[in-house]
């Protein structure tokens, strides 16, 4: 089976936002907490094998692998219902279970004494794979483990795998708060150089904009951090949803970015997502139409990542990736783009073609929504630099 | 009607006549002895007449050769002229009876005949009442003078007798002239079945009620057997027609797969002029329903409701086919129709699952499985990169089984995976397998009927083309991935490739645009928009005709999207040549990959040897400055056929053009061509349709046209002088 992907879970908050993923995938698939089939899942028109694999009793078992240096969180995971999901031989937890401390060199630091052992764990994934596609890291750039021993990773993961693409779904600090830990901004320049470096593609999830969309979009008062990270899921389960449900195009991760990146180091995307709701205001009198799915994406309040609101600014898109699920009427399509065309409401760069493009995918048939249409951008966006500035 | 009642009442009539012409005439002798001798003539002639109307000749009156009559006897010419017009029926009654007499097949010709020959048989009871009369009056002479010149029949008299059967006959004859080429002085061909009934149905429109209901009864006499025979067909679905009377055909060697498309046909010659197209179209169908029921679906149950159009159809006056009043028959049809069309549908669509095989269709041989179609992509690389002849179908299947074993399509029904299969089109030796692979579906069955062979051979040129496309999204796909992976390679080993490099992404950039938004555009505009009303449409449909009209569409309207039909050409030439370019870059990067490698092997070898490295450096450098100008060549090589291209499809001017300009539309989102060729700044339909009311000599046109050329020219000569240039300031450096 073509183009698996490993998942890889770093620190405290990849590993939230991991689980939170993981659940997602498995409502999708219909998969149990322990694995099984659900009974009504098995006419199989999604592809499972790309994020799970089968054990010898028909289990499905995530092709995750799950690191922290303190137990904490993967703890809570073990505890919880999911813990029969994942292959115990993938969870690494460090032994001293002292942590990285949000100490970016700490992590780094204690990659070089534990390479062997993940890289272990990594190999064996590879090599159960039949054509691995690449890699999804899941990590914060501003803590020590995901920060730290992510930034390692990724320069090892390269030497290592250089033909593999590396995907990492990376979340920001929140800049609206002060943090408490100092070092912040140090481990997230750290990062960032490794990310601009190694990566190929990065999903950048500012938690500035989470926060932001949570209270003024769900109308939350003090949003959590499990109501942020089911955002977080629900972004990455629907920019995975056209290499999860096989349609015309877009059936892998690199036919998903190579369209989205021109030159190898912009590869840093923003994403926005509508209709949001929460689960308390299940019911929307919104109506909700292609036209109105891609207009609303394209207004920075939706997207998932704060940049500096300048208009003036001559900021532009590069490439945009439309993924909208549900019922839609493809001619729509067609009328929505001309729309966006004629009242100008994306401004794209001038030095190359550019335009948007709009994959339609499937809707897994086994979650219900209250919404008709709904719409993941893809964006990558000069703006983007604001935020590495910061 | 009777015919001696009304023959009495103008005996009355005569008498009176006779009275007073005798008063008239009445007065000498002589006079006297010519009217005894004409009245002798005349008894003469109308005994006579009475051998003519049976089509005998007379004592005096003869038929000649050319068909006139000739009176032998001398007589005063009104009575000649009188005989000579009462030989008209004679003449009648003979065109009748030759018409009766020749041979002829057929059972509608027939069955005419015998309502002739009922027409006859009252001719015949009339002609013998009045050779009765006369006997009597002539044989009678002993018993009374007076009423024997009282019961004397004239010719004005037997004129009288018979003008109401003439007119019969008449018409009859006019019929059967109509109907025959020996009989007919103009020219027609023997007229039989349905076309016969046409004839006869032309005059119950007539205004006279008694030839209006001579008509209908001859008409009823003579539709009969059509009337058997489309019971016969609409109830069973079988055609008794020996003679090629009835107005549905088959032909008897068609092929089983053809029944619906061919086998049967309306013979629009055999149609009575009181069966409408609409409904024989309608009885043609019911037809075919029956037999596609049951030869090709293998269901001879026979439908719902049988016995019960049996019996009305058993019920109805034989009128009923012509009389427009009662709708009982009509009634029946339809209803037949409607059921056995019910019924094909319910064996297309439930049992024989159209929808899902056309499913298949669209995910397979349209590549709407991505997974599937990108697996079986890269496994068949290899073999498809040889010549035609060394290609082998056994691999290639054995190449799609692993692929649909790998991929999502093993959760497909066994049914349609086994109707899947790969196929070599015919190509020349020269030609790789790219252009001649293709996927095929084994359509047989009940759905073969729409899926026909034509059918699926459109669906395999539009799988080549995609397959193409998908090939170039592929390739391009693995340029980028090799690009991206040797640009981290380069900025630590190598940073004078840099350039070069970014030469090429932009590149691959444009041209990545350019194919998925021509893959983005088919999937859209062309395959999921025609699929939509393909659906409505389909379950709208009320008969098979329905579906089938709505998938040829469906299918057209993808050709024509995709750039396949004739009018195209020239733009799936350029989108080809575009194709082109990519496989240039493809192999130039190739060659450039394995020489940056080889040169990294060197540089670690040479480490040491500091003299020789510095040589090697200047010598690489010169290569690598002659690859970016050989990228930017490619680069305004590429550009320059997409310009031409979007010109050429703005150029478009069919129905289509609407969707064609989604796709310029698409191609150029954010105007970036627009900006650069200021011939794409303005919509060229427009221009164009305007040009073509004014003329062609215009200076505008001219202006296009030669801004056109020359850009034509530009692609050969622009390479040379761009490298050209760009060599050098770098080799003052």
């Amino acid at each position: 089976m073509p183009c698996e992907i490993i998942t890889l879970q770093l620190g405290q908050c990849g590993n939230q936002i991991g689980f939170e993923f993981w659940k997602k995938l498995c409502l999708e698939h219909g998969v149990n907490p322990e694995g099984q089939l659900e009974s009504f899942a098995k006419e199989g028109v999604d592809r499972k094998d790309v994020f799970f694999y089968q054990a010898d009793d028909e289990h499905y078992i995530p092709r995750a692998v799950l690191l922290d240096l303190e137990p904490r969180v993967i703890n809570t995971i073990l505890t919880s219902r999911y813990s029969k999901l994942y292959n115990p031989e993938n969870v690494y937890l460090s032994q001293d279970g002292g942590g990285a401390g949000n100490n970016w060199a700490a992590g780094y630091g204690r990659g070089t004494g534990l390479h062997e052992e993940i890289f272990d764990i990594i190999d064996r994934e590879a090599e159960g794979s039949d054509s691995l596609e690449g890699f999804v890291l899941c990590h914060s750039i501003a803590g020590g483990t995901g920060s730290g021993l992510g930034s390692y990773l990724l320069e090892k993961l390269t030497d290592r795998f250089p033909k593999k693409l590396i995907q990492t779904y990376s979340v920001f600090p929140n800049q609206d708060e002060i943090s408490d830990v100092v070092v912040q901004p140090y481990n997230s320049l750290l990062t960032l150089r490794r990310l601009t470096q190694s990566a190929d593609c990065v999903v950048v999830l500012d938690n500035t904009a989470l926060n932001r969309i949570a209270v003024d979009r769900l109308h939350i008062e003090n949003p959590s951090f499990a109501q942020i990270n089911s955002l977080v899921s629900t972004i990455m389960s629907v920019s995975t949803a056209t290499l999860r449900y096989p349609s015309y195009m877009n059936n892998d991760l690199i036919g998903l970015i190579s369209p989205l990146i021109p030159t190898p180091r912009l590869h840093f995307l923003m994403t926005g997502y509508t209709p949001l709701s929460s689960e308390q205001e299940a019911t929307s009198i919104r109506k909700t139409t292609v036209l109105d799915v891609m207009r609303r994406l394209l207004q920075p309040k939706n997207m998932m990542v704060s940049t500096a609101h300048d208009r003036n600014a001559q900021q532009r898109y590069i490439s945009i990736l439309n993924i909208i699920q549900g019922e839609v009427d493809p001619g729509q399509v067609h009328k929505s783009l001309q729309r966006i065309r004629e009242r100008k409401l994306a401004n794209f760069i001038t030095w190359s073609p550019a335009s948007i493009q709009v994959a339609l995918s499937r809707k897994s048939p086994y979650i219900q929504t209250p919404h008709r249409v709904s719409g993941l951008m893809l964006a990558n966006h000069t703006n983007i630099s604001s935020v590495l500035l910061q | 009607m009777s015919y001696s009642s009304l023959h009495k009442s103008f005996t009355v009539n005569s008498t009176f006549v006779n009275g007073n012409r005798r008063s008239v005439t009445g007065g000498g002798l002589q006079s006297f002895a010519i009217l005894d001798n004409s009245s002798f003539i005349e008894r003469e002639l109308v005994r006579d007449l009475l051998f003519i109307f049976q089509g005998i000749d007379g004592k005096f009156i003869r038929q000649k050769k050319d068909k006139s009559y000739e009176i032998l006897a001398e007589a005063s010419a009104p009575i000649r002229e009188l005989a000579l017009k009462l030989c008209e029926l004679g003449h009648c009654y003979n065109k009748i009876k030759l018409f009766k007499e020749k041979p002829s097949a057929g059972t509608i010709i027939q069955s005419f005949k015998h309502g002739l020959d009922l027409e006859l048989h009252e001719y015949y009871r009339i002609l013998a009442d009045i050779k009765s009369q006369i006997q009597e009056s002539t044989f009678d002479t002993p018993l009374a003078e007076e009423s024997k010149s009282r019961e004397d029949i004239t010719l004005i008299k037997l004129g009288i007798c018979i003008t109401d059967v003439r007119s019969r006959l008449e018409i009859l004859a006019c019929v059967v002239e109509a109907c025959s080429p020996e009989i007919s002085t103009t020219p027609v061909h023997q007229k039989y079945g349905g076309e016969l009934c046409s004839s006869i149905h032309l005059y119950t429109e007539h205004g006279d009620p008694v030839i209006k209901s001579l008509a209908v009864s001859l008409l009823t006499t003579v539709t009969k057997p059509l009337y058997l025979m489309l019971g016969h067909w609409i109830l069973y679905g079988e055609l008794e027609d020996p003679c090629n009377e009835f107005f549905i055909a088959s032909d008897k060697d068609c092929r089983k797969e053809d029944l619906w498309h061919s086998k049967y046909h309306i013979r629009g010659k055999m149609l009575p002029s009181f069966i409408s197209m609409k409904q024989a179209e309608i009885i043609l169908a019911t037809g075919k329903n029956i037999n596609f029921l049951r030869d090709i679906c293998n269901n001879s149950t026979g439908y719902e409701g049988r016995a019960e159009i049996k019996k009305t159809i058993e019920e109805t006056p034989v009128e009923c086919l012509f009389m427009e009043n009662d709708k009982l028959l009509s009634n029946a049809i339809q209803k037949a129709y409607r059921t056995t069309s019910d019924m094909v549908l319910k064996v297309l669509i439930q049992d024989s699952r159209l929808i899902d095989h056309l499913n298949a269709l669209k995910k397979y041989l349209l590549l709407g499985q991505g997974d599937f179609i990108q697996y079986l992509l890269e496994l068949l690389q290899k073999e498809l990169a040889k010549p035609v002849p060394k290609l082998y179908q056994h691999n290639l299947s054995a190449i799609l089984e692993s692929a649909i074993r790998a991929t999502n399509a093993q959760f497909e029904d066994d049914d349609i995976l086994r109707r899947l299969d790969t196929r070599i089109l015919y190509g020349s030796e020269k030609e790789t397998g790219w252009d001649v692979f293709c996927l095929d579906y084994k359509a047989n069955g009940p759905i073969g009927t729409v899926l026909t062979e034509d059918v699926i051979v459109k669906y395999n040129q539009l799988f080549n083309t995609l397959w193409r496309t998908k090939r170039i999204e592929a390739i391009l796909c693995a340029l980028w991935k090799n690009q991206t992976t040797l640009f981290k390679y380069q900025r630590s080993i190598m940073p004078e490739i840099g350039p070069v490099l970014h030469q090429v992404q932009l590149l691959i950039q444009e041209l990545i645009h350019f194919v998925h938004q021509t893959q983005y555009y088919i999937m859209f505009e062309a395959t999921e928009c025609a699929w939509d009303s393909l659906m409505v449409n389909v379950n709208k449909a009320t008969d098979l005709d329905e579906v089938i009209k709505a998938h040829e569409e469906f299918l057209s309207t993808i050709m024509s999207r995709s750039l396949l039909d004739i009018g195209k050409r020239e733009l799936l030439n350029q989108l080809r040549a575009i194709f082109g370019t990519v496989h240039k870059l493809n192999d130039f990067l190739t060659a450039f990959d394995e020489r940056v490698t080889a040169e990294v092997i060197s540089r670690r070898n040479l480490k040491n040897q500091i003299n020789e490295t510095v040589a090697q450096k200047n010598f690489f450098s010169e290569y690598v400055t002659q690859a970016k100008a050989e990228v930017e060549q490619l680069h305004t090589v590429s550009q320059d056929l997409v310009y031409r291209f979007l010109i050429v499809l703005n150029g478009q001017q069919d129905s289509d053009s609407i969707t064609l300009q989604c796709l310029s539309f698409r191609l150029d989102f954010n105007e970036y061509y627009a900006q650069r060729d200021a011939r794409l700044s303005f919509p060229l339909t427009y221009l164009s349709r305007r040009l073509s009311f004014t003329s062609v000599n215009s200076p505008l046109y001219q202006s296009i046209h030669t801004s056109m050329n020359l850009s034509h020219s530009a692609v050969e000569s622009n390479g040379l002088p761009v490298s050209f240039l760009r060599q050098q300031p770098i080799q003052e450096n």
